[in-house]
């Protein structure tokens, strides 16, 4: 009965294996012309692509790293430009300093020199005076008494004249 | 609604009317079996395997002349082939793990590729409706059959025909079961009266055929003789008055170059042939005990079935077998019936109306198609998958490695120790 079902069912002895073998040679021809190579290529592929990947994150990583190098180094470039420049700034400010201090110095020096000759020629002018005004004195005298005086009285009394006015002039 | 809907709708209600008026086809005949087209020596050639053929040679030329050149940037007929096997490919390993899926992939896409080609190629105009004529005889007896004209050898139905029953009185042989029961009774030789009943069969066939050739030939047969009678008697009556019409009716049909027959086409969808989905479960069954046995050895796999332990064991190993056998059966019947449901239901459908009302279920029929295929793949995969799983595969660290989890439910195969 179970062999007449599957006969009125169609199942066929001959054609079944006809069909076991046509299955059996697309798979051997699908194997080799097809899912063999496309695996392989699949797997190349897939490797190709993780490798390209970690070759992209090592790139970037290194860009990130040179990056930074750069950074670093204008950086540094800029601290030393900062000391220069406060460098430069302490040498002016000695210079001006030490040109203020010299001026001073200067003019200090000067200005005793001055004063020293200032001092020197009033003495000198003083005691041209002095001279002057003694003997303008004994002419003067001369004149008035008239050459009545000997000479030695005439010395003493300049002397004591110009003592008296040397002592006034201490004074 | 503007003009171009309208003439839209026009156009489809006119070609819905000229289908029903003029291109009405006889009720179709469905046929469970391949049919056949010729013999080769013992060899049935079945409309069925020539289509496998067909595909066979043509999934095997596209492949080639597709990948003959095979490039690391794809481009044309590589990059279909190249999307469908990555897809697969991407699933197999994820299914089965890379190790396994290296060896599962070319079966499962072979698997996949040819149901799928087979099923949408079934949709391609020219299968089934064009074929060759089978006149409807005593040995070649069709309980239903068309008027037909055949040109070039291509059968074409006469519209506006319909279809005829033939009406076999088996009843008039039965007496000669009687005769055989009593012989079988007797002890005597039944050989003979086997032969006889053949042959009163095939009398009885020969009267139904002719008792329609009246009908097929368009001559009115007058039957008011038998409005008296009844029932069976009645039948009998008819037939006899038909009868006597024949010689004539046969004379005109050869007149008119007309036939009764049924067509046999020359293509029909590979999967409605039980042959074709019943083949490609066994060699998926093969490949899946194949790769148990080396994935687990022959004694271990073998295990699985013949468990000695305990009797409960043993019991859980013969039912695992049993369904183990029992797939051969779920992959062929599910194939099988939805490729045969789908032909028919086109069949009925262009049957119901010529134009139009068929398109949706070609629409489904490519769906249902591709998923079959799909389906059948991947239940090939879950299995092969089971089968080189071990049965200890927690406390296995290898087993449990290569089997990442099954994407489908139910797939489960009981633990037995």
């Amino acid at each position: 009965m179970i062999i007449l079902g599957i006969a009125d069912l169609g199942i066929n002895l001959p054609v079944l294996v006809a069909q076991l073998v046509n299955f059996t040679i697309l798979l051997v021809v699908l194997r080799l012309v097809a899912w063999g190579p496309l695996m392989k290529m699949l797997d190349e592929r897939r490797e190709r692509i993780a490798e390209g990947i970690s070759s992209a994150d090592r790139m970037k990583a290194q860009a990130a790293e040179s990056e930074r190098v750069v950074q670093e180094q204008i950086e540094a470039a800029r601290r030393e430009g900062q000391t220069l420049v406060a460098q430069a700034q302490e040498i002016a400010n000695r210079i001006t300093a030490d040109a203020r201090t010299q001026a001073q110095t200067d003019a200090e020096a000067t200005l005793a020199r001055a004063r020293n000759e200032i001092q020197l020629e009033r003495d000198a002018a003083i005691a041209d005076l002095r001279r002057e005004f003694g003997d303008l004195t004994i002419a003067a005298a001369e004149k008035v008494i008239n050459s009545s005086l000997d000479r030695q009285s005439h010395a003493r009394l300049i002397q004591e004249a110009l003592a008296e006015s040397s002592f006034r002039e201490k004074n | 609604m503007n003009f171009k809907t309208i003439a839209i709708a026009a156009g489809a209600l006119v070609l819905l009317a000229v289908g029903f008026l003029f291109f009405q086809s006889p009720k179709p005949i469905i046929e469970i079996k391949g049919e056949k087209l010729a013999d080769i020596g013992f060899f049935p050639l079945l409309n069925t395997y020539v289509t496998s053929v067909l595909v066979v040679i043509m999934l095997c030329a596209v492949t080639y002349f597709g990948l003959r050149k095979l490039n690391m940037v794809p481009g044309g007929l590589q990059n279909v082939i190249e999307g469908v096997a990555e897809a697969l490919y991407n699933i197999c390993i994820t299914t089965a793990g890379e190790k396994n899926a290296r060896r599962f992939f070319p079966v499962i896409a072979t698997i996949f590729v040819y149901i799928w080609i087979a099923n949408w190629m079934a949709l391609l105009p020219g299968f089934l409706s064009i074929g060759k004529v089978q006149e409807v005889s005593a040995h070649h007896f069709h309980h239903e059959a068309t008027v037909l004209r055949e040109t070039a050898g291509i059968g074409f139905i006469m519209p506006g025909q319909g279809e005829i029953e033939f009406h076999v009185d088996e009843a008039a042989c039965a007496p000669i079961d009687d005769e055989i029961d009593e012989a079988k009774a007797a002890g005597h030789d039944t050989a003979e009266l086997k032969e006889a009943k053949k042959d009163c069969i095939e009398h009885e066939r020969e009267r139904a055929i002719d008792a329609q050739l009246a009908k097929a030939a368009g001559i009115k047969v007058d039957t008011s003789a038998c409005e008296d009678l009844h029932d069976h008697e009645k039948e009998v009556c008819e037939t006899d008055i038909k009868l006597e019409h024949a010689e004539e009716a046969r004379a005109k049909l050869d007149a008119d170059g007309k036939k009764i027959g049924i067509v046999i086409p020359y293509l029909r969808s590979m999967n409605t042939d039980i042959n074709s989905p019943l083949s490609i479960a066994i060699m998926a069954l093969i490949f899946i005990e194949f790769w148990g046995i080396t994935a687990l050895g022959f004694f271990k796999y073998a295990g699985k079935f013949l468990n000695f332990s305990s009797p409960i064991y043993f019991f859980v190993g013969i039912l695992e077998f049993i369904a183990e056998i029992a797939r051969i059966i779920s992959f062929t019947f599910r194939l099988f019936g939805n490729m045969l449901a789908g032909e028919i239901l086109l069949l009925v459908m262009t049957f119901l109306a010529p134009f139009l009302v068929a398109l949706p279920f070609y629409g489904l029929e490519v769906f249902v198609g591709a998923i079959q295929a799909f389906v059948f793949a991947m239940l090939t995969l879950v299995f092969a998958v089971l089968a080189v799983s071990s049965h200890e595969g927690h406390d296995d660290e290898q087993g449990h490695d290569n089997i990442p989890d099954l994407p489908l439910e139910g797939a489960h195969i009981p633990a037995t120790h």
